[in-house]
C-alpha cells in the first residue's frame, strides 16, 4: 500500500465540519475540547456562556407549576365537554328518562367533582393566605429573613409559596406534586426546585393532608441532610408551618467501610464525611447500618464532634431520619442509611477533633458497646487536627 | 438523553408534568447559550430563554414528532423565532454591554473563582467576536456551536438549503478566527510598543 493510499480526500470544508463535530462532541461529553487537538474551532465551541444557577432553578420550579395549571386546566375542560356532549344527547331523548338520566348524571358528576381534590395531593384549591395566621407567615419570614447565610426555601404544599415569596428575601419556590405520591415522583419534584448545593429549608404546612406531608418527610430524609444547630430545635414550628433546615446532598457518597458491631448484632457498616470542617459550616455525614436481628429497644444513634478527648463541640442524638426510620422497624441484614449534618461552630480552636458515632437506649439512656474492635462506648470514625488559625489537618 | 427516552418524556409530559422536568434539564443549556449569545442583555436573554419554555408548554399537544431531530428543531424554532422578534422589537437600540451585565446573582460576597471569571472573559471575547459576522452568519454558527443542532436541523429552522448551512458554519469559522488573529496581532504590536 502506497503513501497517497493514506492521503486526506476530504475538502477543506469537510475537514473543518469534522472537528467542529468533534470538538462539539467532547465538549458534551467530557465539558470542555482540548484545543491542541481541534485549535481554534475548540476554543469557539469552549466559549459556552455562564449560566446564572439561580435562574435556572427559579425558572424550572415555574416551568413545572405551569404545567400543573395547565394539567388541572385540561381536566377540567376535558369535563366540560363530557357534560356538554351528555345534555346534547339527552336532550334528545324524551320524557322521564331524559330526567331521570339527568339526575343520575349530575349525581355522578357531582361526586366525581367533589373527590377530585382529593385525588390531588391536598393542595389548597382556596387562597392559602386566608387559611394561614398572618402573624405565624410573618414570623417564619422573620425567623429565614434573620438567616445571614443564602439558602433556597422550598414550600409544601407548592400552593402556599407564594404567601412567603412575598415576604422572604431568599428564593421561594414551591414543591408541587401532582395524584402521584410514590418515593419516585417526589423526588423527581424535590429534583425539580433543588439547588445543586447549599443550603435548602423545607416549610411544611400541616393543614391537611397528612399521609403526603409523611410521604414527602422521609423523602426529604433521604435525599438531604438534615442540619442540626447547637442548642437549636432542628424543626421550628409557627402555627401550622414546619421550618426544616437540611443541607443538600452531593451527587455521589462514596463511604468507607467501617465494620463496627455493638451490642445486640448493630453494626455500623460504613461511615462518611463529605466535607472538609470550616468554621461555621456544615459538615455533612453518612453512616450505613445493619441488624443482625429484630431489635426491641427504642434506639437512639449519636454522632457527636468532640476536641481533645473532652469538649463536645457539635453533636446530634436522634432516632434516624429524624424518628421515621426507627432501629425496631429495621429488617434484619437491610443496610439503612442515616444521614445528616452537623452546623460547626464560627470557631474552630486549635486541637485534635474526633466524630464519635455510637448508640443508647432512649428509654434508659444506657449506651450500646462495641463488641468488634473493642470494648468500647463509641467508634472513632474521623480524626481531624485544627492548627492556629483554623488551618485543617487530617488525622 | 437518547431518542427513545425524548420520545418517551415528550409523550409522558403531556399527562404528567415532571417528565418535562427532563427535558428542561437536557435543553436549558443549549437553549441558554444560544439565546445569549443571540441577545446581548443578560435580564432580556432569560426573559427570551422563559419565553421559550413557556411558549413550548403552551404548544405541546401541539407537537406532533416525526423524527429524532423534531422536538430539538422545533424548541429552537421557537428561541430562533422570538430572537427575530426581540431584534425587529430593538432595532435602532444600542447593544447592552454593561461590564457587570453577567456577575451571577449570588448573594455570597466570597469572590468568584479563578475559573467562572475565565469563562466569562472567554464568552465575552467570543461573543463580540461573533457580533462582527453577517446575521445570518452569527445564527448558523450559535445554533450550531451552543444550542448544539445539527446542519439539518439548522437547515430546517432557517429554511436554507443544507450546504448553504455548511457554506456558511465554515466561512463563518474562518472569519471569526482570521479577526482573532488578527486582534491577536494587533495587542501584541501595542504591547511592544508600550
Amino acid at each position: 500500500m502506497s503513501m497517497q493510499d493514506y492521503r486526506d480526500t476530504r475538502t477543506d470544508e469537510q475537514i473543518l465540519l469534522d472537528g467542529v463535530e468533534r470538538a462539539i462532541s467532547e465538549r458534551s461529553q467530557a465539558g470542555h475540547a482540548d484545543e491542541a487537538r481541534y485549535g481554534f474551532v475548540a476554543r469557539v465551541a469552549n466559549a459556552t456562556p455562564p449560566v446564572n444557577e439561580s435562574f435556572q432553578r427559579t425558572l424550572r420550579a415555574r416551568v413545572v407549576a405551569e404545567l400543573e395549571k395547565d394539567a388541572v386546566g385540561r381536566q377540567a375542560t376535558v369535563q366540560d365537554r363530557l357534560r356538554t356532549r351528555g345534555l346534547r344527547r339527552l336532550s334528545l331523548v324524551g320524557g322521564l328518562a331524559t330526567i331521570l338520566i339527568l339526575v343520575s348524571a349530575f349525581v355522578l358528576w357531582s361526586r366525581v367533582w367533589v373527590w377530585e381534590p382529593e385525588m390531588e395531593t391536598g393542595a389548597p384549591t382556596a387562597a392559602p393566605v386566608a387559611q394561614l395566621a398572618p402573624g405565624d407567615v410573618d414570623a417564619l419570614a422573620d425567623r429565614l429573613n434573620g438567616e445571614p447565610a443564602p439558602r433556597t426555601v422550598a414550600v409544601f404544599p407548592g400552593g402556599y409559596a407564594g404567601v412567603l415569596a412575598e415576604r422572604v428575601q431568599h428564593p421561594v419556590v414551591p414543591l408541587s406534586l401532582g395524584a402521584d405520591l410514590t418515593p419516585a415522583a417526589i423526588r423527581a419534584a424535590l429534583g425539580a426546585v433543588l439547588p445543586s448545593s447549599g443550603l435548602i429549608d423545607v416549610v411544611i404546612v400541616n393543614q391537611d393532608a397528612a399521609d403526603a406531608v409523611q410521604q414527602v418527610r422521609a423523602v426529604l430524609e433521604q435525599q438531604l441532610y438534615r442540619l442540626y444547630r447547637s442548642g437549636e430545635a432542628t424543626t421550628e414550628a409557627f402555627g401550622a408551618l414546619e421550618r426544616n433546615q437540611f443541607v443538600v446532598a452531593p451527587k455521589e457518597v462514596a463511604l468507607e467501610p467501617v465494620g463496627a458491631v455493638f451490642e445486640g448484632g448493630i453494626e455500623l457498616v460504613a461511615a462518611g464525611v463529605l466535607d472538609d470542617p470550616r468554621p461555621g459550616e456544615p459538615l455533612r455525614l453518612a453512616f450505613d447500618w445493619r441488624v443482625a436481628e429484630h431489635v426491641g429497644d427504642s434506639l437512639v444513634m449519636f454522632a457527636h464532634l468532640v476536641r481533645d478527648g473532652s469538649h463536645l463541640v457539635a453533636q446530634r442524638d436522634a432516632v434516624p431520619g429524624n424518628g421515621l426510620f426507627p432501629v425496631e422497624s429495621w429488617e434484619p441484614g437491610e443496610v439503612v442509611r442515616d444521614q445528616f449534618a452537623l452546623q460547626l461552630p464560627p470557631e474552630l480552636p486549635p486541637g485534635e477533633y474526633e466524630i464519635q458515632v455510637g448508640v443508647y437506649s432512649a428509654t434508659s439512656g444506657q449506651r450500646y458497646r462495641l463488641v468488634e474492635p473493642e470494648e468500647e462506648v463509641y467508634m472513632v470514625v474521623w480524626r481531624f487536627a485544627v492548627e492556629g488559625g483554623d488551618d485543617v489537618t487530617g488525622l | 438523553m437518547t431518542p427513545e427516552q425524548e420520545y418517551e418524556y415528550i409523550r409522558q409530559a403531556r399527562s404528567d408534568p415532571r417528565a418535562f422536568v427532563y427535558l428542561y434539564d437536557h435543553y436549558f443549556p443549549r437553549i441558554h447559550g444560544y439565546v445569549r449569545y443571540r441577545v446581548h442583555s443578560q435580564q432580556d436573554a432569560q426573559d427570551l430563554v422563559a419565553d421559550v419554555f413557556f411558549k413550548a408548554i403552551r404548544g405541546l399537544e401541539r407537537f406532533r414528532w416525526r423524527k429524532e431531530s423534531s422536538f430539538a428543531a422545533w424548541l429552537f424554532r421557537i428561541a430562533h423565532n422570538l430572537i427575530v422578534d426581540y431584534h425587529r422589537q430593538h432595532e435602532g437600540v444600542p447593544l447592552s454591554l454593561d461590564a457587570d451585565d453577567d456577575v451571577p446573582q449570588l448573594a455570597s460576597p466570597a469572590p468568584l473563582p479563578e475559573q467562572v471569571l475565565a469563562r466569562r472573559e472567554t464568552f465575552r471575547e467570543m461573543r463580540d467576536l461573533i457580533a462582527t459576522l453577517s446575521p445570518r452568519r452569527q445564527e448558523v454558527i450559535t445554533l450550531r456551536f451552543y444550542g448544539g443542532l445539527h446542519n439539518n436541523e439548522i437547515s430546517a429552522i432557517l429554511g436554507l438549503d443544507e450546504r448553504t448551512v455548511a457554506a456558511h458554519l465554515c466561512r463563518g469559522v474562518q472569519d471569526l478566527q482570521r479577526r482573532y488573529t488578527a486582534e491577536r496581532h494587533a495587542e501584541a504590536v501595542m504591547e511592544a510598543i508600550v
